[in-house]
């Protein structure tokens, strides 16, 4: 059959199809709806479940010995490579391809190279796998990173609750360098862009938890980190970089942005060190038309978060970032 | 939370078409291509902010789309291997009918013998008139395999049409 002859007998095929009403609009908002509501949890249970999981969230940060979702970890079910002991830690998309207990697919480094610039993917978790090993290193918060001359005073406002021009009562939950938790800027009291005019008081800020990620196969350290090799930029591949040298290696976990079940579930958007877009700060991302299996393999990449800065988490927040941008950490504990 | 980008509906009025007609050829369904189109673009609603800032959100519906196909096309492998015997005893037992209706339906039934990666591929190049390159992209694989799925695709729905009808002409 001609090419031409077979293009004309399939656009004749389906041309009645192409005829037919498009449907409403409100049909796909009604299943938009639906999708986002199937994944989060009710309003209601949201509010109640707030102040009780509030208390707990600090036990379940990465870096406490507990999985980002603060659940137990159970060596059975760690995919690192057995002589990757105690804080190997697998990162790995959440929804599509997995959850705490069945990670599925999770950083990889592509064909193992320990060097610089060499690609970070997702790959099939396993236990014999050396390029799958990490470990989370200088665990602390955004302000003990600014403290230590990595990151920006420009990020340590936005993610590290540096106090800067804050005065009287705020600034005490606002103090440089350890005021992890809420932030209640009060009336008339300054903050970063002028006095608060909100009687109720202005946006409260985290001092976001920062880690780096280290390659660390089989257990060895590499001195390599996930990173950046520039200031972040939009789409910018994921790969290794040398650890502790600037805040391209540096991921702030972004409390502030991630849908409210995923919240307590403990999957968070986590933001590259060295971004400078505090609207829509780039955060690590799989490319969202991407599988693992694809060849060839997808890179990690930085790309804006898509949530919406409401300025108070998690609830505003809830449904609107991309599941491609939002991670878990479970700690290993084999060996 | 969704419906605040009134040029979704514009870019939804514009393309529905096409998605559900590149689906459908894929599929060979009309009902499972409009639900997988309806998916897709229901998908892109809810990132709407983010996907209309591309150059083509289109092909990001589409590419969803394709991915659909797939997913659906493992739930459904059994129901469209027996559509597809339907069909190819429907078109059997026609021959006697006009040509042109007898044609495309013995297209379909051949185009549904193929693998659904050949047959994704031959429809995005046919019907879609994609480059090789975007439909590598679409697909997750390189352009040596969409080539070598395009060569591959050709000559068996060539086959499977001069198995069916000698007087369809012989492919070059």
């Amino acid at each position: 059959m001609l090419d031409d002859e077979l293009r004309e007998q399939l656009a004749s095929w389906v041309r009645p199809v192409t005829s037919l009403p498009v449907p409403d609009i409100r049909v796909l908002r009604r299943r938009a709806r639906r999708r986002v509501m199937g994944r989060t949890a009710t309003a209601a249970a949201i509010i109640a479940v707030v102040a009780a999981a509030a208390v707990g969230l600090v036990s379940g940060l990465p870096g406490t010995g507990r999985p980002a979702g603060g659940r137990p970890v159970t060596g059975a079910t760690n995919p690192t490579t057995p002589s990757c002991t105690g804080t190997c830690v697998d990162l790995f998309f959440i929804k599509e391809f997995g959850h705490h207990h069945s990670p599925n697919f999770i950083l990889d480094v592509y064909q193992q190279h320990a060097r610089i610039g060499q690609p970070i993917i997702l790959h099939r978790a396993s236990t014999n796998d050396p390029a799958e090993d990490f470990r989370a290193v200088d665990l602390g918060t955004v302000a003990g990173f600014y403290a230590a001359g990595r990151v920006s005073a420009a990020f340590a406002l936005h993610y590290g609750c540096v106090a800067g021009g804050f005065h009287g009562a705020a600034s005490r939950a606002g103090d440089f360098p350890d005021c992890f938790g809420l932030a209640t800027i009060p009336y008339g009291h300054s903050t970063p862009t002028g006095a608060c005019k909100v009687t109720t008081g202005c946006q409260a800020q985290f001092n976001d938890p920062a880690f780096e990620i280290e390659y660390t196969p089989d257990g060895r350290d590499s001195g390599l980190c996930v990173g950046v090799a520039s200031t972040a930029v939009q789409e910018e591949g994921v790969t290794l970089q040398e650890c502790g040298a600037s805040s391209k290696t540096v991921w702030a976990v972004d409390l502030y942005d991630q849908p409210v079940e995923s919240f307590f579930r403990g999957y968070y958007p986590l933001i590259n060190g060295s971004d400078i877009n505090f609207s829509q700060p780039f955060v690590l991302n799989y490319p969202m038309s991407g599988y693992p299996t694809d060849k060839p393999r997808p890179q990690l990449q930085v790309y804006n978060l898509t949530g919406y800065s409401t300025g108070f988490p998690p609830i505003a927040n809830y449904s609107s970032v991309d599941d491609t941008e939002l991670w878990g950490a479970d700690v290993g504990h084999r060996g | 939370m969704f419906v605040r980008h009134d040029d979704f509906a514009e870019f939804y009025q514009a393309s529905y078409a096409r998605v559900v007609a590149l689906v459908a050829a894929v599929t060979g369904d009309r009902h499972q291509a409009e639900d997988i189109a309806q998916e897709a673009f229901a998908r892109a609603l809810i990132r709407w902010p983010r996907i209309a800032r591309y150059d083509l959100p289109e092909a990001w519906v589409r590419r969803v789309a394709l991915r659909l196909t797939v997913d659906s096309s493992r739930r459904m492998r059994r129901a469209l291997h027996l559509s597809a015997r339907l069909a190819a005893r429907q078109a059997d037992s026609g021959r006697s009918q006009p040509r042109d209706p007898l044609a495309a339906t013995a297209l379909s039934v051949a185009l549904m013998h193929l693998p659904l990666p050949q047959r994704q591929v031959l429809v995005l190049y046919y019907l879609a008139d994609l480059p090789v390159d975007d439909i590598a992209r679409d697909c997750g694989v390189s352009v040596g395999t969409v080539r070598n799925r395009l060569a591959a695709a050709r000559h068996r729905l060539e086959r499977e049409l001069n198995e069916r009808d000698e007087e369809v002409p012989h492919a070059r």
